[in-house]
């Protein structure tokens, strides 16, 4: 499972990135797949911190990756088209934008947070267990 | 993804007896699987989508920036030639000022130009009558014929001096190259009418009665002996019977004209 991941991880890149495959992404897109892809992180480290708290729901997981980027693309795209913009000339920038960036930042870094605490813990749990089977072990041939 | 499974691995291999692990983390669970492929893929084109934008935004933004330091090399040039010019402006002023300051203190001019364009005035005024001049020349002097009245043929009368005959006179003097000619102390120019009214003669509108004095500057053999011609003016009014009498003198004076004429039309043309 583990190779199949990174093998589409990488197929899924090459498709899009391979230089003339006819696909020509203009600037104006920069804008929408950098909000896709924080949301597509902000779903990924969710889906780890459920691993981690054991209550992963692949259907959620999927689902919520795929209606998080439409639904931030979406905010972005409607608040261009209602004009909260800021900014003069090229260097205008949709507000929603920065809303949904904000907001994404935040939910990963709290998740990180979490993630931080959930892994040292399991660490510490782990060492304990170590030495308790470490001290159960050499306290047995002295039994 | 690969920590996730790592660590999943890890937890599992470390944590075998873990009594809360629920059956949906199972990691050969198909539908875990499947999702997480699906979600690698996706976010593997999000990225591939993102980089190879944000490529072609950088490469627009090189254009742009390469056109930008053109436009800004292009001002430069205009500025450093706005440079030049003002600097140029600046030495030219001063140059006005030093010719201005040269012109208030009157050394614009130096004597030796302003003789030269005194002797020049005074040439075009010998020339044009505007001068009393002296010199060399000859006198003419024309008189009636007394016996005119007697000779009378109708309304001719013939050995009476005419306006065509002193014009004629003044004429070949002109053509024998008299410097000044005057006519009864009148002076002839280029401007000056010679015509007949009623009994007298208007010369330059002041009436002239015979005899009449003809006095011409000039080198004296050359006046009289072209004057003098056989065949000449003076010997045909001699045979009409006209009183001509002709000498030479040393020093004729003859006085400048009235003034100068009322130029109306003509404009020198520079």
């Amino acid at each position: 499972m583990f190779l199949l991941i990174i093998l589409a991880l990488v197929i899924g890149f090459c498709m899009f990135y391979i230089p003339g495959n006819g696909l020509g992404f203009s600037e104006t897109v920069t804008r929408y797949t950098a909000v896709a892809l924080v949301a597509g992180m902000d779903t990924l480290i969710g889906g780890f911190r459920a691993w981690l708290t054991d209550s992963f729901d692949s259907a959620i997981f999927t689902s919520g990756f795929v209606v998080n980027i439409v639904l931030a693309i979406g905010l972005v795209g409607l608040g261009e088209y209602m004009g909260l913009e800021t900014g003069f000339g090229d260097s205008r920038i949709s507000v929603m934008m920065i809303a949904a960036v904000v907001v994404f930042s935040a939910r990963i870094l709290g998740n990180l947070t979490v993630l931080r605490r959930l892994m040292i813990e399991r660490w510490r749990e782990r060492q304990q267990e170590k030495t308790v089977i470490a001290a159960n072990s050499s306290s047995q041939p002295l039994e | 993804m690969s920590v996730v499974s790592n660590l999943h691995d890890q937890i599992q291999q470390n944590l075998p007896d873990s009594p809360n692990k629920p059956e949906v983390l199972r990691p050969r669970n198909v539908k875990v699987a499947v999702s997480l492929t699906v979600v690698a893929f996706l976010f593997g084109a999000l990225l591939a989508v993102q980089l190879r934008a944000s490529q072609t935004l950088r490469a627009n933004r090189a254009v742009e920036s390469q056109s930008l330091v053109e436009e800004k090399q292009k001002l430069k040039d205009t500025q450093s030639q706005l440079f030049e010019e003002a600097r140029n402006r600046a030495s030219l002023q001063l140059k006005l000022a030093a010719l201005q300051e040269k012109l208030k203190s009157g050394k614009v001019i130096d004597t030796q130009q302003l003789d030269s364009l005194n002797q020049q005035i005074k040439k075009l005024q010998v020339a044009a009558g505007l001068a009393t001049v002296s010199g060399k020349g000859i006198v003419i002097k024309l008189s009636d014929n007394a016996n005119a009245a007697k000779d009378a043929v109708g309304a001719f009368l013939p050995g009476l001096v005419h306006d065509y005959d002193v014009l004629q006179v003044v004429n070949e003097l002109r053509s024998a190259k008299a410097d000044a000619i005057s006519v009864n102390n009148t002076r002839i120019t280029g401007y000056t009418p010679i015509r007949c009214v009623g009994p007298v003669i208007y010369v330059n509108w002041e009436p002239a009665a015979a005899p009449f004095v003809i006095e011409a500057i000039g080198d004296p053999q050359v006046l009289s002996s072209a004057m003098k011609m056989p065949g000449g003016i003076l010997e045909n009014l001699e045979n009409q019977g006209l009183g001509v009498k002709t000498w030479s003198s040393n020093s004729l004076t003859i006085g400048a004209s009235a003034g100068l004429p009322t130029v109306r039309e003509a404009q020198a043309k520079s």
